[in-house]
């Protein structure tokens, strides 16, 4: 019989009964799983970087900031030694009008009387004095009254103004070198000039004879914690487990974490913090019986190879055997969790400070069993296939850190986590959400 | 069950026949699957729900395999535009019920990778000619030829096969 070779090749194909392999999906699934465990990876690295590049550039920003301050102070310094140059300037044409005005008068030879005062480069005051050493020295005295007054109000300025700190250790004002010994009167009025520039600047010196010893500040701090806390969920446990659990009461049991975490201090008001902690999540399902008719199949437990009971809500057993044992179900979700946190202080004082902390923690499933658990024994004998390898929690909280010593720092915080994309095939509302303290001694650095 | 596990219960199978043709042998067909699958669900997001899932689906096997098959052979098809010898119907004289799929298959194997894939993709897939020219970037005269070629092949394998049987 002549077929078109087309439709001969076509009809079998169509006849045929071709079916992928069953195991092929469990291979897909792990690869799934790697996949998705790669990409949260990867993501928590990219958020770790960039977090990591905010920290270094809020660091020097805050870097120039101190620069910045320490410049202003140098020019605040400026600014205070040219006004007290500017007042022994004024102080000097206060002089030599005075001085002037007494040559005017007296009608004497004429004195050049030049004083200068060169603070900043360490010069010494010349002044250079051609004759008349009497009438210099009645406008000496006369001058010195008018200085001392001008004087008086200037360092009550500067005390008023504090920005006497760091002036130079001591007056680069040289004295009379230049002045010859038969000047002695003249060397006389000098001196005084000197010694009201001194008085001028006691203030100054003294602030300057304390210089301020900044302490090294400590930005990082590492601690290790451990907690105590308990989980919960805002609907039933039992429907991330099985629907015919619904109507089982559940418990929540307490749970403990521990781990390290790295904060960074990036203000006074503000942190970043990271870590790693490994924490266990725990309910308890109660009224439950063990049967051992195993053809009941659970929706998202998968029994143990070799375990021939199942979970139940009624206490019948095969036919002959003496009812089901009555058990509680506990399960135990442990997690990795790797948390990236901000802390705003609420409350600074040197020793103690109060702050919230709001962040995310990225989960990595790592424990995931079901125990069955009378007066008697607990034995794991299942798992559930509901829940994903990879999660993230919302971070609120609040804490404590109290200076132990320079390097030591008690912290306590108070954590409510709430977890989500935690199954597979539940909605978030089913999620847990754990609250609970941990606390521990840090190192800062 | 997750929803990827139910969009491989529902698909599986029928993707795996895509896969088979396309392959050397069951494992290399396995492989085909499973990357196909990974691909589809990386990529669910670009279906934009204008056809049916499963023809997209289809489309993404039949690249991961293509992907595979260049992969692994050199295509470098015959250039012939002679569409007359390549438009006719060829036609063997068997009985359809002594044939079975995995004969014919194992023929379609023997072909050279060129005719192998214009076959699979006209025949087995109903590709068009301008389809086929698209996706393997070549005239839909060499298209043509290809099939034509392929198809003469076939039938000269088939009817030795029948021959010896008699």
């Amino acid at each position: 019989m002549k077929i078109n070779i087309d439709k001969l090749f076509q009809n079998k194909i169509k006849e045929s009964r071709i079916t992928a392999p069953s195991k092929l999906w469990s291979a897909i699934e792990t690869k799934l799983k790697r996949r998705r465990m790669l990409r949260l990876l990867s993501w928590f690295i990219g958020v770790s970087f960039v977090s990591l590049m905010s920290f270094m550039f809020l660091f020097f920003q805050a870097e120039k900031k101190s620069t910045a301050d320490t410049t202003k102070i140098s020019t605040s310094k400026e600014y205070s030694k040219n006004k007290i140059e500017t007042s022994i300037d004024n102080k000097d044409a206060v002089s030599e009008k005075f001085e002037k005005n007494q040559i005017k008068n007296n009608k004497k030879k004429v004195v050049n009387r030049n004083l200068s005062t060169n603070i900043t480069k360490g010069k010494a005051i010349y002044v250079n004095k051609t004759t008349d050493v009497k009438n210099i020295q009645l406008a000496a005295k006369k001058v010195e009254t008018t200085f001392f007054t001008s004087e008086s109000k200037n360092n009550q300025h500067k005390k008023n103004k504090k920005i006497i700190s760091g002036l130079p250790k001591k007056h680069p004002v040289k004295q009379e070198k230049s002045f010859g010994s038969k000047n002695d009167s003249l060397n006389s009025l000098a001196l005084k000039k000197i010694d009201s520039s001194k008085v001028l600047n006691k203030n100054a010196v003294i602030n300057e004879e304390k210089p301020v010893v900044t302490e090294k500040n400590r930005k990082w701090s590492i601690t290790p914690i451990f907690g105590v806390f308990n989980s919960s969920r805002y609907s039933e446990i039992s429907l991330a487990l099985d629907n015919s659990f619904e109507d089982n009461s559940s418990v929540e049991l307490p749970s403990i974490s521990f781990g390290y975490k790295l904060a960074y201090e990036v203000s006074d008001k503000l942190s970043l913090q990271l870590g790693i902690v490994s924490k266990e999540v725990r309910f308890l399902t109660k009224d439950l019986f063990l049967t051992d008719i195993t053809d009941f199949n659970s929706s998202n437990i998968v029994y143990n190879p070799g375990v021939l009971v199942r979970f139940s809500t009624s206490n019948i057993n095969l036919s002959g055997n003496p009812g089901a044992q009555s058990v509680s179900l506990v399960q135990t979700i442990g997690y990795t969790e790797f948390p990236l946190e901000i802390r705003y202080a609420l409350y600074n004082k040197p020793k103690l400070k109060a702050n919230f902390i709001v962040g995310l923690s990225f989960l990595f499933l790592e424990k995931n069993e079901i125990r069955s658990k009378t007066g008697l024994f607990s034995e794991r004998i299942a798992s559930v296939n509901n829940l994903l390898d990879s999660s993230l929690s919302y971070n609120f909280g609040l804490d404590i850190d109290y200076d132990l010593s320079k390097r030591f720092v008690f912290n306590a915080a108070i954590m409510l986590k709430k977890h989500f994309n935690t199954y597979s095939n539940y909605n978030n509302k089913t999620g847990p959400f754990v609250r609970g303290i941990h606390a521990g001694i840090g190192y800062k650095f | 069950m997750s929803a990827q596990a139910e969009i491989y219960k529902l698909f599986a199978d029928k993707l795996f026949r895509v896969c088979i043709k396309y392959s050397k042998n069951y494992q290399d067909a396995q492989d085909t699957l499973q990357d196909s699958f990974l691909m589809i669900f990386k990529d669910i997001k670009k279906f934009k729900h204008k056809g049916s899932f499963e023809g997209w689906a289809k489309r993404v096997t039949m690249n991961v395999a293509l992907q595979k098959f260049r992969d692994k052979s050199v295509l470098q098809f015959d250039v012939l535009e002679d569409s007359k010898f390549a438009e006719e119907d060829v036609f063997v004289d068997v009985d359809e019920k002594n044939i079975s799929l995995d004969f014919l298959l194992s023929l379609i194997k023997q072909l050279t990778p060129k005719y192998q894939v214009v076959f699979n993709l006209y025949v087995l897939d109903k590709y068009s000619h301008l389809e086929i020219s698209e996706l393997l970037k070549i005239s839909i005269g060499t298209s043509k030829s290809n099939l034509s070629r392929a198809r003469k092949i076939l039938q000269e394998k088939i009817n030795n096969s029948t021959k010896k049987s008699l």
